[in-house]
C-alpha cells in the first residue's frame, strides 16, 4: 500500500518513511472520495482514530476502515486570535477537539462561520472538505427549535 | 529506606541572553557548564559512570545528543542516554542518575540539559509542530497556546478555574520574577489582575499575560549526582534527593481521551509523579516549604497545583485571597517566577537550580526563610510527561 506521501531525504539518500504514514493511506483515499473513515477493531468492535495501528483496548492489529457519520460534539475549543501567520492574515479561527459519536476524538478546525459560536457541548458534524487545511472540517449543526 | 540516598552535590549553569549579542549553541552552553562543574568540583572524568541529557535541543538536533556531548567532554560512561520524555526528561535525568547511584551501579552521575532555541529559531512559530501530530493536527493551524487551550477551555467550562484566578497567577509570577536577576521579568513593573484581563487574547481562554514568554536566551545546566558520602568527601554543599516520581500518560491529548472517555479531565501524570516523589521522601504535600511547577500558562499552573495536592479545588479562591501565590505564604510557589515570570526554556533546569539555591540559603532573588524541603515539577508535551523531585537540606 502506497503512503502517497513524500520521502524524507538527505541529498540523494532516502532516510525513511515520511508523511502521510502507510497506516493512514486508507484514510486519505477515503477523504479523496468524500468519506471520513475511522479504524474499527475486528475483535472487540471498538472504533479508533485513523492514525491507530493497533486497538488501544485489546491490542488487535487494525485492518478495517469504517465510515463515520461525522456526528459529534465539541469537547474543548480554543479560538486563535494571535501568534500564527493565519490569524495575522485572516483573523481569528477556532480549533477544537471533537468527540465523535463513534468514540474517537479528532482535533479539527471549525468552519469559519462558526468561529465565535463554537462552544463546549455544541453538536457538530465533521465532513470531508478538500478546501480546508486538513481535508476535513467541523461545522456546527443547526439548532433544532 | 536504603542506607544510600543520592544527593545533588553541585551544579553549574551557563546563561546567555540575546541582549549580550553573543549567540552560543546549546552544545556550547551544556559542554561549558559540564566542564566547569567537573573541573571546579575536582571529580575526575573517569569517575562519571552515567551521563544523561534531556532530549536533543530544538536548536541542536542530533541523533543521540548525549553522544555528541560525551564525545566533546571525553567521557566514557557505563550508562548514557537522552531522557526523552519531553520537557519532563530534563528533570527526569536527575531521577535516572539518582536511581543508578542508589543502586550502587555508578559513583557519579552527570546530568546536562541545554537549549538555545530562542537564539536560533522562532520557538513560538515552530513549537506547535513539535507538540501536535504533524499530519493530522498541525495543519489545522493549532498553536501551542491553542493546544493547552483545549485543556484550559475545559477548566473554565467545568468551573475549576476562573479568568480572575488565572490572572492572579500572572500577577504573582511577575512579582517573584521581577526580583530574580536572571529572569525575563527582572526589574519589570508589577501587574494587576485588571492588566491581565485587559491584555489581548492569544488563544482563548489565554490572554497575552496568561502566557509564559520564551526566555530571551539560552541556558545550559550541568548537575552532579552522587552519594552523600562522596559529596561530603568533596566538601560540597549538597542537597538530598529525598524522592522522585515520573509518569507519562500519552503523546497526544486526543489519544488520552480515546482511552479515558469518561474520566476526569485533565487527569495528569503530575498526580502520580508527585505522590511517588512524596512517598519516597516519607512526606506529604503539607510538609513542603517550596513548590516549583513548570507551567507555561496561568490556568494550567493552577490545575497542576491541584493535581499535586498543593491546593484543594474548592479552596482555590481562599488560597489566592490569603496570599497563597505570594512571598510570605506557608508554601512558596515558583520562587523565581516560574515559566511565567522567569521565561520558558524547554530544557534549562532553572526551576531545579533555583530550588537548590533556595535550600542552600543562596537565592539570587527573593529568599524563602528557612526553606528545608521543596518539590520541583517538570512537565512536557501537552501535560503528557511529568517528573517530580523532593529535595531536602539538613
Amino acid at each position: 500500500m502506497s503512503s502517497q506521501g513524500w520521502p524524507l531525504t538527505a541529498g540523494d539518500a532516502t532516510l525513511g518513511v515520511f508523511h502521510p504514514e502507510p497506516q493512514t493511506a486508507g484514510f486519505w483515499a477515503g477523504l479523496a472520495r468524500g468519506e471520513l473513515l475511522l479504524r474499527r477493531c475486528s475483535d472487540c468492535d471498538r472504533t479508533w482514530h485513523p492514525t491507530q495501528i493497533t486497538c488501544r483496548s485489546c491490542g488487535t492489529v487494525l485492518e478495517t476502515w469504517v465510515p463515520t457519520t461525522g456526528g459529534g460534539e465539541i469537547f474543548s475549543v480554543s479560538v486563535i486570535h494571535r501568534g500564527t501567520e493565519r490569524a495575522t492574515t485572516s483573523g481569528p479561527y477556532a480549533v477544537a477537539v471533537i468527540r465523535l459519536d463513534d468514540g474517537p476524538h479528532l482535533l479539527s478546525e471549525v468552519g469559519a462561520e462558526d468561529t465565535h459560536d463554537a462552544a463546549i457541548g455544541a453538536r457538530v458534524r465533521v465532513t470531508a472538505e478538500p478546501t480546508s487545511a486538513r481535508g476535513y472540517i467541523a461545522r456546527l449543526e443547526a439548532e433544532v427549535d | 529506606m536504603t542506607a544510600t540516598t543520592a544527593v545533588i552535590a553541585d551544579y553549574r549553569q551557563e546563561i546567555v541572553t540575546a541582549k549580550s549579542g553573543e549567540r552560543p549553541s546549546a552544545l556550547q552552553l551544556g559542554a561549558t557548564a559540564a566542564s566547569r562543574l567537573l573541573t571546579e568540583t575536582g571529580v575526575p572524568r573517569s569517575r562519571i559512570g552515567a551521563l544523561f541529557t534531556g532530549r536533543s535541543p530544538q536548536a541542536y538536533m542530533a541523533l543521540q545528543y548525549n553522544h555528541v556531548l560525551l564525545n566533546e567532554l571525553a567521557l566514557e560512561p557505563d550508562y548514557t542516554s537522552e531522557i526523552t520524555s519531553h520537557g519532563a526528561g530534563a528533570l527526569g535525568s536527575i531521577a535516572y542518575a539518582a536511581t543508578l547511584v542508589e543502586s550502587g551501579a555508578v559513583d557519579f552521575g552527570l546530568c546536562v540539559t541545554n537549549e538555545a532555541n530562542a537564539l536560533w529559531t522562532t520557538p513560538g512559530a515552530a513549537n506547535a509542530s513539535w507538540e501536535a501530530d504533524p499530519v493530522f493536527e498541525s495543519p489545522t493551524g493549532v498553536s501551542t497556546p491553542a493546544l493547552y487551550g483545549q485543556v484550559a477551555s475545559r477548566l473554565v467550562h467545568d468551573q475549576v478555574v476562573t479568568s480572575e484566578q488565572a490572572a492572579a497567577v500572572a500577577v504573582h509570577a511577575r512579582r517573584w520574577g521581577s526580583e530574580h536577576p536572571d529572569a525575563w521579568a527582572y526589574g519589570r513593573d508589577e501587574l494587576t489582575v485588571d492588566d491581565v484581563l485587559a491584555s489581548p487574547t492569544i488563544a482563548s481562554p489565554f490572554r497575552l499575560l496568561d502566557c509564559a514568554p520564551w526566555y530571551p536566551g539560552g541556558i545550559g545546566t550541568a548537575v552532579l549526582v552522587c552519594t552523600e558520602q562522596a559529596a561530603r568527601d568533596l566538601g560540597l554543599d549538597f542537597v538530598h534527593i529525598a524522592g522522585n516520581g515520573l509518569n507519562t500518560s500519552h503523546e497526544r491529548l486526543t489519544q488520552w481521551l480515546d482511552s479515558h472517555p469518561g474520566d476526569r479531565f485533565p487527569a495528569t501524570g503530575a498526580r502520580a509523579a508527585s505522590r511517588a516523589a512524596l512517598r519516597g521522601a516519607g512526606q506529604s504535600a503539607a510538609d513542603l516549604d517550596i513548590v516549583q511547577t513548570s507551567a507555561p500558562f496561568t490556568y494550567v499552573l493552577l490545575a497542576l497545583l491541584m493535581e499535586m495536592g498543593i491546593v484543594a479545588p474548592d479552596g482555590l479562591d481562599d488560597w489566592i485571597a490569603s496570599g497563597g501565590l505570594g512571598a510570605g505564604a506557608a508554601q512558596a510557589i515558583n520562587t523565581s517566577g516560574g515559566y511565567l515570570g522567569f521565561g520558558q526554556v524547554p530544557q534549562g533546569l532553572y526551576l531545579l537550580t533555583e530550588t537548590i539555591d533556595q535550600l542552600r540559603g543562596a537565592a539570587r532573588g527573593l529568599q524563602v526563610d528557612s526553606a528545608r524541603r521543596a518539590l520541583v515539577h517538570g512537565h512536557g508535551g501537552i501535560l503528557a510527561s511529568h517528573t517530580c523531585l523532593v529535595l531536602e537540606k539538613e
